[in-house]
Formats: structure tokens, sequence, C-alpha cells
């Protein structure tokens, strides 16, 4: 049975209109999807075993009975690779099972999102929009990387303020191995005018780490809260207008807006730059956010959808508060 | 003996430069800081003529007020520009006790609603409000700069080389006794 939405905060009020008009008719859709995807992936999963488990079964008896035909590929040049690369195959299946998975999410994204994005009247959701400008990845507050990779778009205005969010995620090759630099949410605000200067905020590293990465021709802003002193690292060019900018409700706002994220409490990793006429935000999650939490969950469990409106939320709050809707 | 008194002397001066060096940055930071609370302040000064112009078309009542504000105002003009720690103390004090009156005049003019949606004053509440708020940022600014110049200008031995150079501690831009005591909410009602 198809659940009611119950608005369970003052930010999700005129939401169940919403819910009702244009989610409620497609979530049993969305259910049947599911549970198909559910059951073709434990169906393509026990092939998976089957496949892998010949594989595996195969390779003992070569080993047993004819291990010269594995001393004869060792002693090729590419033998140690080749013996990787067979272990590495036996993920094949797997991937291969768990396509049906991909898919789903995939299309409950594309299904629920863009509906939800709609409450908030001029919000759109794409789950590709092209390369993330490099003035955003090389603004100083993401770390340095060979490789990006975004998703989950959602642009438009909140109140005539221009705002842009996405999922993130940087990685950086280091001799033959690959790191995941940063994952999370990449947030950009446009204000209706310019900076005097530039503002940065980063995480505290200890004096060292922030002597290391400490900003030519900034200044280092001393913050008069110890919670946030002792948590953030700012630096700007305009030592006035980063004490104006970064008041403690802002900075609350900013760890608030952390935890949303990471649906935990005390995690407050954020980094963020005012530069131009942009408030632009590092919000590292290991979640994958904006995404259901789990195939086993049923689409009949809301739980996702009021995440979603929690985080939206967050991001709201941080543009009133920085009354971006002021001229 | 004597090659190790030269070295101690030695030390002794390198260090008792790089306190006065750091004393007089510290002191000019102060009066950078000072100078940028300066700026928020003389706009501040700016907005209070048309914002007294337009109340006195509505407030015949508040005239004592009024004066008060304007007399304050004319006494924090002349204590524009302010560089040393004397010059400062009697403009911060002008300016709390200034604070203090606009704070019970935007509080009077709660009581006329004809003024209270007058569009010239609308637009400079507003005004205000956007000054007050960048006077706060730079007051804590000037506090902070403020500080670090007292705290090596009152602490042994560094408070040595500051007296020999005539840098004395400058004093904490305060809030106003109105703005720091809670609001009491009987008495709104």
């Amino acid at each position: 049975m198809i659940p009611n939405f119950i608005e369970k905060a003052p930010y999700e009020k005129g939401f169940t209109a919403h819910y009702d008009a244009h989610i409620r008719p497609v979530l049993e859709e969305v259910e049947a999807q599911r549970v198909a995807a559910q059951k073709e992936y434990k169906r393509r999963n026990k092939i998976a075993f089957i496949v892998d488990g010949l594989a595996i079964l195969a390779f003992i008896l070569v080993i047993l009975f004819a291990p010269e035909f594995i001393r004869m590929i060792l002693e090729t040049d590419d033998g140690g690779g080749l013996i990787i690369a067979g272990f590495i195959a036996l993920g094949a299946p797997f991937a291969w099972a768990s396509a049906p998975l991909v898919k789903f999410k995939k299309g409950y994204k594309n299904r629920i999102l863009p509906v939800i994005c709609k409450f908030y009247g001029q919000l759109d959701y794409k789950e590709k929009n092209g390369s993330m400008p490099p003035e955003v990845l090389k603004s100083g507050i993401y770390p340095s990387f060979t490789k990006q990779k975004s998703e989950d778009y959602i642009t438009g205005k909140y109140k005539d303020t221009q705002l842009s969010i996405n999922e993130l995620k940087l990685k950086k090759k280091s001799g033959k191995k690959t790191y995941t630099v940063f994952k999370g949410l990449s947030i950009v605000i446009q204000f209706p005018k310019s900076f005097n200067g530039v503002t940065l905020l980063r995480r505290d590293k200890g004096k060292i780490g922030n002597w290391f990465e400490s900003s030519k021709n900034m200044e280092r802003v001393e913050l008069e809260d110890p919670k946030f002193e002792a948590k953030f690292e700012v630096h700007s060019t305009d030592q006035i207008e980063a004490r104006y900018l970064l008041t403690t409700a802002f900075m609350e706002r900013l760890m608030d807006l952390a935890q949303a994220a990471n649906g935990t409490e005390g995690h407050t990793n954020i980094q963020a730059i005012f530069k131009g006429s942009s408030l632009m935000l590092a919000v590292p999650s290991k979640k994958n956010l904006f995404e259901p939490e789990s195939i086993l969950k049923s689409a009949f469990d809301l739980d996702d959808i009021h995440t979603f409106l929690k985080q939206m939320n967050e991001i709201f709050l941080l543009i009133d508060l920085l009354k971006l809707d002021r001229n | 003996m004597e090659i190790a008194i030269i070295v101690i002397l030695g030390v002794i001066l390198i260090w008792a430069y790089s306190v006065y060096v750091g004393v007089i940055r510290k002191r000019n930071k102060v009066q950078e800081a000072y100078s940028g609370v300066d700026v928020q302040l003389k706009k501040r000064h700016d907005l209070i003529p048309n914002m007294l112009t337009v109340a006195k078309k509505f407030m015949k009542h508040e005239k004592e007020l009024m004066n008060e504000i304007t007399e304050l105002r004319t006494k924090a003009v002349k204590t524009e520009h302010a560089k040393d720690a004397k010059g400062i103390k009697k403009a911060l004090q002008t300016e709390q006790d200034l604070s203090s009156k606009l704070g019970a005049f935007m509080v009077n003019v709660e009581n006329y609603p004809q003024l209270k949606s007058d569009t010239t004053m609308v637009n400079a509440q507003k005004s205000l409000q956007d000054v007050e708020e960048h006077i706060a940022a730079s007051r804590r600014f000037y506090n902070s700069a403020a500080r670090q110049l007292n705290d090596t200008v009152q602490i042994f031995p560094m408070s040595l080389i500051a007296s020999m150079v005539k840098v004395e501690a400058y004093p904490y831009f305060e809030t106003a006794d109105e703005e720091k005591a809670n609001p009491d909410a009987a008495a709104l009602l």
C-alpha cells in the first residue's frame, strides 16, 4: 500500500500536496521496478557465483594436474600480469550481476528527484551536466586531482538566488595507484554583487598542516569563537569583510549543512570560499547523496525523501542567512 | 669571557629589535583596523540626518531624543579619523553613547505606524542595519588587533620595549550596555 507523506518538519510544509499530486502516482511503478531489479540481481548473483566457482575450480585443477602450463605462463613477459588480470576478471560476473541495481538507482533518481525539485519552484535536476568548471575545481577548497566525476546536478533559483549543487568525486593517480581525494557535494551560490576580497575557510590541520597550506596574499583571520577557531582555518584579503560574512550564525549553518550531508552528529568537515560573486562549498560525504539508500529498502519507505528535503533545507537556510535575496 | 658577553648582548639586542618590530607592526595593524571601523562609523553618521529629517514630521513628541542624537552625531564627526589610543578611546565612548540613543530612537519609531511604513524611513533603516552589521564586523577585527597589541604592551618583558617607544594599550570597542543586556520581553509587550 502506498503510504501517505507525513510532514515531520516545518520545512516540509506543503510537500504532502506535492507528493500526492506528483510522486504517489509513480511510486507503485517504481516499487515494481525495484522488486524486479532485486529479483534479477539475485538471479544473476547466483550465476556469477557459479561461473566464478567453476573458474576457480578450473584454476585449481590446472595447478594440480598441469602445473607446467602455469609455469609457462609465468615465464612469459606478461605472465604475472596475466595471472593478476585473471583474478580481477573474477569480478566481472558480479559487475554484470549488479547491473540491474545500477539501472534501478539511475531510474529512481531520474523519476523521483526532478519531481521533488519542482516542489521548490525553480530547481531542475539532471543526472549528467558535463565536467565541472575549472574555476570551481581550482578555487582552493578541493585537493589536487587527476580525474573528476560529477553527477546529479540540481540547478536553478531559490528566492532569486542562482545555485547549483552536484555530487563530485575526485581521484588522484600516484604511481600505479589511484586514490579518491574528495567525495561529496559541490555547491555554488551566486551573489547579486561581487565581494571586495577573497575569503577562504578550510579545515584546521594543526599548526604545521596550516603552515604548509597557508595562502599567499591572504591574512589569517582569527575567529573569536574557540569552537570554530579549533575546527577551521580562515584566510582573507579583507579582514572586515571576512568577519562580516563569517558570523557565528553562518558558521553554525555551515556545520549543520555538513552534518545533514553526512547524516551524523559531529561531522563538520566542510570548506568554503567567497570569491568574485560566488560562494563555493565543498561538503565531503561518504554517502551517495540523492540516491536510494539500499535496493532492499522499499520505495514506499519515504526516509530518503525526508533526508533529501532536509539537505536542501540546510542549503536554503544558508542562503537566507547570507541574505542573498537582498539586492 | 669577553666573547660570551658580546654574544649575550648580541642576543639581547636581536630579541629587543624583534620585539620592537613586532610592537610597531601590531600598532600599525590596530590603526589599520580602526580606519576600517572609522569608514563604517562615518557611513552611520551620514545616514543620521536623513533619518531625523523624516522622523521629525511624525515624531513630534520625541524632540529631546532627536536633539540628543544630533548633538552626539556632531561630537562623533569631530572624533573621526582618530589615530592614537586616547583619540580612539574618546571616539569609541562617543559612538557607544550614539549607539545607545539610536537604539532608543529605533524602538520609538515602532510606535509611529505612518513613520514605520514611510519609504524613505524603510530604506534608511535597511541601510542602517547593513552599516551596523559592517560596524560589528570591523569592531571584531579592531578588537582582535587591539588584543594582540595589548598582550605585547602589557606583558613583561615586552612591555619594557613598548614603553621605551611610547606605544600604549588601545581601548576595546565594546557594545553599548543596552545591547549587552538581555531584552525584557514583558516590557516589549
